[in-house]
């Protein structure tokens, strides 16, 4: 999978680089929209990483430069604006996400691969991670052909730990990803825990292998054995 | 609207970008930080740490841009709005903390449910008036929210040996209990109000906080 991640701030591209790097995806990076450019005639990408602004613009306009090149590339705005009206103008010119910052790499990396999916594989909507089946379009969970009955933030929670395997991933993300930054409660956390703690059970439930270990709490794991 | 307002929200929106991608640096170096697979438990508690604290910086920046657009008069919009479905949907954010506080909410209304006012700020208010009524209650708490054509009310039980400090609506005031909590949440209210030209008044009784919007 080939990432380009474009972003004018050094040491939050480099976070980004290693991270993805790191997640098995080969990434190239641009910091203008000449560079962006440049790339884009040269390389095909399964993924753009797009700051909205950089040294030499706002880089809305690039967007569809890279959706008449590369039809199949998906595009994710990550944004230090929240603007409304910057996330529906960019997802009108034809982005397929919008993030703003500061984003958790996990969130970042959930958004790309779900993009990725319903780019590449155009029919097939089954997730599977060993035993754990996944339909995407019907929102249903399967265990050796059995389906497990989960709730909308059960399946979130789940789909979320597949898509960042081996990855530990924070409470706060996990909370974010579930509720929005609006939550900012205290006792979020606890939330996230009684929700896991129901996955973990439905799962063990239907026969599957317990994959997802706790750090003292302050995030997550799921490990593939 | 004048240059020097103008200027402030710039400056303010300015600022705001300015903040965040340092702020996502942190994070970022955080999350790299907490795949080492050597950290002991010490480690995760201080990444923890950092982590609470780069989203506590991050609510505290959204709410200072909102009041900073909200002190510079950029909401003119008056529209009919459905009150009771509003106050729903807002329950519905709540839901979790609602159900883990096990808090009895009851909503009531008068002959109308609409009010004429400018959305965005109306819910806004409204949220953190439930959010306060959610965060400063006590487990098998109550909420009440009542609305007709002259006030909106929203009642909460507090807990007596911790109850609001007299200032509290000034910004940046926030019960010690709370840690985490911003205090912004009832200057935005207070602001708000200011803003649509309505009343608003706190009364705290024996057992009962009881936030009061005149319409």
């Amino acid at each position: 999978m080939k990432l380009l991640i474009v972003e004018d701030d050094r040491d939050l591209l480099k976070s980004m680089l290693l991270y993805f790097n790191e997640s098995g995806y080969n990434c190239e990076n641009a910091k203008s929209i000449q560079e962006v450019n440049d790339r884009i005639s040269d390389h095909q990408y399964d993924c753009v990483v797009l700051d909205l602004s950089l040294p030499d613009g706002n880089s809305l306009s690039t967007i569809s430069n890279i959706k008449n090149r590369q039809a199949e590339c998906g595009i994710i705005i990550v944004s230090a604006n929240s603007n409304l009206d910057d996330k529906i103008l960019g997802l009108d010119l034809g982005a397929d996400d919008y993030l703003t910052k500061p984003f958790h790499l996990s969130e970042l990396n959930a958004r790309i691969k779900s993009i990725i999916r319903r780019k590449k594989q155009a029919g097939s909507s089954i997730i599977q991670f060993n035993e754990i089946s996944i339909n995407t379009d019907a929102k249903e969970v399967k265990i050796a052909d059995q389906i497990v009955k989960l709730t909308k933030k059960e399946y979130d929670l789940l789909l979320y730990f597949i898509y960042n395997k081996n990855k530990v991933i924070t409470k706060t993300s996990i909370s974010e990803h579930l509720w929005g930054d609006f939550m900012d409660f205290s006792d979020s956390a606890d939330s996230v825990y009684s929700h896991l703690k129901n996955l973990k059970k439905k799962l063990a439930q239907a026969g599957s292998e317990d994959y997802i270990e706790s750090l003292y709490g302050v995030g997550y794991i799921l490990k593939d054995k | 609207m004048g240059k020097n307002k103008k200027n402030a929200i710039d400056y303010a929106q300015n600022l705001s970008h300015e903040l965040l991608t340092p702020l996502a640096v942190i994070r970022n170096n955080a999350e790299l930080l907490l795949q080492s697979p050597n950290l002991q438990k010490d480690d995760l508690k201080y990444l923890d740490d950092i982590l609470k604290n780069v989203r506590r910086m991050n609510n505290l920046n959204k709410s200072l841009i909102l009041l900073s657009k909200i002190d510079n008069e950029v909401y003119e919009d008056l529209e009919s709005i459905n009150f009771m479905e509003l106050v729903h949907d807002i329950l519905d954010n709540f839901q979790k903390p609602i159900a883990s506080k096990k808090l009895n909410v009851t909503v009531g209304s008068g002959k109308t449910d609409r009010i004429i006012s400018n959305k965005n700020l109306m819910e806004i208010l409204l949220q953190n008036l439930i959010k306060n009524a959610v965060i400063h209650n006590i487990n098998n708490g109550e909420i009440h929210i009542e609305f007709n054509q002259n006030a909106i009310r929203v009642t909460n039980s507090y807990d007596v040996n911790n109850p609001p400090p007299k200032n509290h609506y000034k910004r940046f005031t926030s019960s010690k209990s709370k840690q985490g909590s911003l205090g912004l949440g009832l200057s935005i209210v207070k602001r708000i109000c200011e803003y649509l030209n309505i009343q608003q008044s706190h009364t705290i009784t024996e057992n009962k906080y009881l936030a009061e919007i005149k319409l």
